[in-house]
């Protein structure tokens, strides 16, 4: 059995054994496929959705369609390493069964790390070449910043508002 | 001589990896910003990123789809917040300073690179525990 804890507290000096408080938890495990990481060894093990032969659910974000026939997808709450691809294999369904101009709604995502932004990039390709277009509305700060630092507030420049996205085209 | 210690905050995670593990690092981290709240918020977003970009590069690659145990410890200092991760995974191999941030439509490979740059410092080194990685802030004072 998988065991972790948690520890916060305040220490003095370099001695971590005063932590005080703990919470502890039992897990299981799942396997994930790589590329690009750095490490030694294949990695072959599965991939993110499944937990051995066991179909793990991937949660699928609320979707609505527009008067201007845009489809809006809204994630919620962290896009990182482990939402990323749920969204990622939406906005290709989407995209796939026809709808090509698509608006991300980030209303409600709280976070945003490079997974997420892969996903979003990986959406915006598919929907440029299905001849649509993918764009994203509403980021809070931390998504913005991150936008900012990557420099992909070039390419996916953040919208103020749902309906302002595609504003520019009939 | 009088010494004065002053307290230093701190949070501590010991996982073995799984698909619960980054939420971990996510939760570890939110406490941590509650017992220590003198760290502004834009140092807090740079950390938290860099956190989760590291975090999750050792749960999804260090054990090559097998889980690795994976220990965090997150310190404040005077003026930096300072995070250690250590697994028992495979070698990382990369040489950190010759990661570029890839092209605007790559889907992958920001990461590492990313952390790097909102980092004053970020080194990994491995020896017979395991991978070390150490995560230092800008100063925020």
């Amino acid at each position: 059995m998988a065991v972790q804890g948690m520890h916060f507290g305040h220490f003095t000096g370099r001695d971590n054994s005063s932590y005080v408080g703990a919470v502890t938890r039992s897990t299981g495990n799942r396997g994930v496929q790589s590329d690009k990481s750095g490490y030694a060894s294949p990695h072959l093990n599965g991939r993110l959705g499944h937990q051995g032969e066991r179909e793990v659910p991937m949660e699928e974000s609320p979707v609505r369609r527009i008067d201007s026939g845009v489809v809006v997808i809204r994630p919620e709450g962290r896009l990182n390493m482990m939402a990323s691809p749920a969204l990622r294999e939406q906005l290709h369904a989407l995209i796939r069964d026809g709808s090509t101009r698509l608006v991300v709604d980030l209303s409600a995502v709280e976070f945003i790390d490079s997974s997420g932004l892969g996903a979003l990039i990986s959406g915006l390709k598919v929907a440029r070449q299905a001849g649509g277009d993918l764009r994203i509305a509403a980021p809070c700060e931390q998504v913005t910043a991150v936008l900012e630092l990557t420099n992909l507030n070039r390419v996916l420049k953040p919208f103020a508002a749902v309906d302002d996205a595609f504003d520019d085209t009939p | 001589m009088t010494l004065s210690m002053t307290p230093l905050e701190s949070a501590r995670l010991d996982v073995v990896t799984d698909e619960n593990s980054l939420e971990a690092v996510h939760s570890v981290l939110e406490g941590f910003w509650v017992v220590c709240q003198r760290v502004p918020d834009a140092a807090r977003v740079l950390v938290d990123l860099a956190v989760a970009e590291i975090g999750a590069n050792i749960i999804k690659y260090a054990g090559g789809g097998r889980p690795v145990r994976m220990q965090m410890d997150v310190r404040c200092l005077a003026d930096k917040v300072e995070v250690r991760f250590c697994d028992d995974g495979d070698p990382f191999e990369l040489d950190l300073d010759s990661l570029d941030m890839p092209d605007e439509l790559a889907e992958s490979g920001r990461g590492l690179p990313l952390a790097r740059s909102i980092l004053s410092l970020l080194r990994y080194h491995r020896d017979d525990d395991g991978n070390h990685w150490l995560l230092v802030s800008h100063p925020f004072l």
